[in-house]
């Protein structure tokens, strides 16, 4: 490594060679990329972009001085974070001249964040871009369904989060689909993936509901699941996200912006499904209920009935005998009675009558004193005495006993 | 989903479980919508007890369609 900085330029050339813009930056290239070896280097990042061409551009600085930087993709793909403006790096590269716009930069071939605290401070700074952004207001969050009948998951294929995730909901509702969309979980890509896995379930669309996590691990591990990327996968998503990444105490980017945030892969399998021996419970509940109900239902009729059958509209047939039976009984007692009396009645009349006869009566007559006299030739009654003539044999009745007589003389 | 859901099945049990505790429904009406939940018992009982389902993989097909595979 050459560090004299020897021009190759004859000092006398100077005041005779005039360079072209070409040649000169050509010098300066060769001086540059020839003396300075590949370095490391520590500075915060600002103006960061990335091109669509998957290549990235930011600046490196500290108080004194700045130096732009490209990272090309081939470089930059496996990146387990994406860099922000703020965050210190420690970046290796080869300084080179851009001479087309006549600068030097850093082409970095590496870059990690300087020490652990860069991470928390990256992950501070998106979230609060994120949530300034709203992603995380409760309006946007959706119910999760109560009972899924398909779950797309997405997790590493391998590892414990799987497992659980199967196993307990399998323990809990069995008849539930669960879908994986396998990822990378940490590393290489890794949220490019997770995001990618989202959107294809939200394109697939014949899932209720997706569960994204992964078991615990280091921040770094589990960086992923800060990305930007992925947060706004599962922004997007139109299907309600549950978040379950890593230890309980952990809460990542995702756990913000998801529907629903559970503290493991396990607390997520309780949450997305209702357990089978509640439901069972439940359910013959019912059935013991609309039981109850009908058979109480079918008794209320069945006394309807019985009281109709005891009511008097039914039992008017025999009732109505009766009641006729009665009637007559009535009558029957009101004729003896009208007749009765009618007797009476009648039997007063003979006994007044008795007596008025009983004053005409003849024989009182002749107690009196008179008689009655018979024409004893044909029996009459005798009333006047012109009915008479002398000689006629005649009867004369007394009260007590009678004569027979001969008429003398007739005054008529 | 072209079959009648486990949830709607629910929430139908849980109108006609109400319905017939009303009771101010008709007696030949009250055995009709007995029978659909007895029915309806049936149904989320099964749906309860299925046996538990082969864990599937998403595919994404090269044309942009979906797959459904078996986790090996």
């Amino acid at each position: 490594m050459a560090t004299n900085l020897e021009s190759s330029l004859p000092l006398e050339t100077f005041g005779k060679h005039i360079y072209s813009i070409t040649e000169i930056t050509r010098e300066i290239k060769n001086l540059l990329e020839s003396n300075i070896p590949t370095v490391w280097v520590q500075g915060e990042i600002s103006n960061f972009k990335i091109h669509s061409s998957g290549h990235m551009y930011f600046s490196l600085k500290d108080e004194g001085a700045q130096i732009p930087c490209v990272m090309w993709r081939w470089n930059n793909h496996d990146l387990y974070f994406t860099p922000q403006d703020g965050m210190k790096v420690l970046a290796q590269g080869n300084i080179t001249v851009y001479e087309k716009r006549g600068y030097y930069q850093l082409d970095v071939l590496q870059l990690t964040p300087a020490g652990i605290g860069e991470l928390q401070l990256a992950f501070e700074r998106l979230k609060n871009k994120l949530r300034a952004e709203g992603l995380f207001d409760e309006r946007y969050k959706k119910p999760l369904p109560s009972y899924p009948e398909r779950i797309g998951i997405v997790t590493s294929p391998t590892g414990a989060a799987i497992r659980d995730l199967v196993s307990i909901i399998r323990r809990r509702f069995p008849s539930v689909q669960l879908i994986l969309n396998p990822v990378r979980v940490q590393g290489d890509g890794a949220a490019q993936e997770i995001a990618t896995a989202i959107t294809e379930f939200n394109e697939y669309g014949q899932v209720e509901l997706i569960i994204v996590g992964r078991g615990g691990g280091s921040l770094e591990d589990l960086w992923a699941f800060n990305e930007e990327v992925v947060a706004r996968a599962i922004f997007n998503s139109k299907i309600p996200v549950i978040s379950a990444v890593g230890h309980e105490i952990d809460f990542s980017i995702s756990d913000f912006v998801a529907d629903l945030r559970a503290p493991t892969p396990s607390a997520a399998a309780e949450l997305a499904v209702r357990n089978r021996e509640e439901l069972l419970e439940m359910i013959n509940g019912f059935c013991t209920k609309i039981n109850q109900a009908l058979s109480t239902k079918i008794q209320y009729f069945r006394e309807r009935i019985h009281n109709l059958e005891r009511s008097y509209a039914l039992r008017k047939p025999t009732d109505l005998i009766k009641q006729y039976s009665q009637r007559v009984d009535e009558l029957a007692k009101n004729l003896e009675t009208a007749l009765s009396h009618r007797i009476q009645l009648m039997r007063e009349n003979v006994d007044s009558m008795q007596k008025r006869l009983g004053a005409l009566n003849p024989c009182s007559v002749l107690k009196r004193g008179y008689s009655i006299c018979y024409k004893t030739e044909d029996g009459r009654i005798v009333r006047r005495a012109a009915e008479l003539t002398p000689e006629d044999k005649i009867r004369v009745r007394f009260y007590e006993g009678k004569i027979l007589g001969t008429v003398d003389i007739v005054e008529a | 989903m072209t079959e009648r859901s486990f949830e709607s099945a629910l929430r139908r049990l849980e109108e006609i479980v109400e319905e017939l505790e009303r009771g101010d429904i008709p007696l030949e009406e009250s055995l009709k919508i007995y029978e659909e939940g007895m029915e309806l018992i049936r149904f989320c009982n099964e749906r309860l007890n299925k046996a538990e389902k082969r864990l599937l993989k998403l595919v994404k097909k090269e044309d942009g369609s979906f797959q459904l595979e078996l986790m090996s």
